[in-house]
């Protein structure tokens, strides 16, 4: 069965985005009807996310210093005190998002979905994408490229 | 065993940044297991002294957090080398009474000199406050070890 972006996959990312309980009910559900290929969808939509506004982040270019900031921000929003959001895997992931691939290679999947939301949550923000009309209209915009990633994957 | 002045002028080097003389002393510094665990203390007293005076008052984990990020983002090699979340828990622990006994040595050594480092760089020391700053480092393992002597 083609595996595509649906709404109910976009109000899902939407929930991630806002920090809204219902993400996880929903993904829940998404995953107890499609089964694995939900997990497929939901990080592309969500890698999708990060390249989209981690490009938009930095259009002119980034160093290693943007990277170490970047995170170093997430986890003071996030008050992650413990380590939670592991500093190598979430710089390894902004990194990959930002066109280094290599950096991006063999992070720990489970690392890096606490690591992406995080992210996210900081880059959007930077970006003042908080309203309602905001996060809409980036969504319009990633949707697509994670339907197209998700096309690719199938060929 | 007291700190030596050897043993100072070695870490008085590296913090002043003059990496030929740092290197020159430190390898005619006596290698003996004693003096390498000597220099290790005397670098962590001076550790514990350069965070109790970069973080007084200050000293919360959202700031702790940001600092660290901030020396590892001043090069490659620091954000390489420098582990940050075992940075920001040795630094913790002089902060609070966090326990830290389980960071290895290797990566302890490796935090303590490169934060060690970057704090007194920010503090932007003359040659007086540096020897001043090493005094005190000094007698903080100085009164380590007088310590555990008498333990």
């Amino acid at each position: 069965m083609m595996t595509s972006v649906t709404d109910e996959y976009v109000a899902a990312l939407r929930a991630m985005l806002t920090r809204d309980e219902e993400y996880d009910r929903l993904s829940a559900n998404l995953q107890a009807r499609d089964g694995a290929r939900s997990g497929n969808v939901i990080s592309a939509l969500a890698g999708m996310a990060l390249f989209t506004a981690a490009r938009r982040r930095f259009p002119d270019g980034w160093t290693n210093a943007d990277v170490v900031r970047l995170v170093a921000q997430a986890r003071v929003r996030f008050g992650d005190v413990t380590g939670d959001i592991d500093t190598q895997v979430a710089e390894g992931t902004l990194r990959g998002a930002l066109g280094d691939a290599a950096a991006a290679e063999n992070l720990d999947k489970a690392a890096m979905s606490i690591a992406v939301p995080a992210l996210l949550s900081v880059l959007l923000d930077q970006q003042g994408i908080s309203g309602a009309t905001e996060i809409d209209a980036f969504l319009a915009d990633v949707r697509p490229l994670a339907d197209a990633w998700l096309a690719r994957q199938q060929l | 065993m007291p700190v030596t002045d050897d043993e100072v002028a070695v870490l008085r080097a590296q913090l002043a940044g003059d990496q030929a003389r740092h290197q020159e002393l430190y390898r005619r510094l006596d290698r003996s297991a004693a003096t390498r665990a000597t220099y290790t203390v005397l670098i962590t007293a001076a550790f514990i002294e350069a965070v109790e005076r970069r973080f007084a008052g200050k000293g919360t984990p959202a700031d702790v957090i940001s600092y660290v990020a901030d020396v590892r983002s001043r090069s490659d090699d620091a954000a390489e080398a420098l582990d940050a979340r075992a940075a920001e828990r040795l630094i913790r622990g002089v902060l609070t009474d966090e326990n830290t006994a389980d960071i290895d040595g290797k990566t302890r050594g490796a935090v303590s000199i490169i934060m060690l480092s970057a704090l007194v760089s920010d503090e932007q020391l003359d040659d007086a406050g540096l020897d001043a700053f090493l005094a005190v480092a000094r007698e903080k393992a100085n009164d380590y070890f007088m310590r555990r002597a008498g333990s």
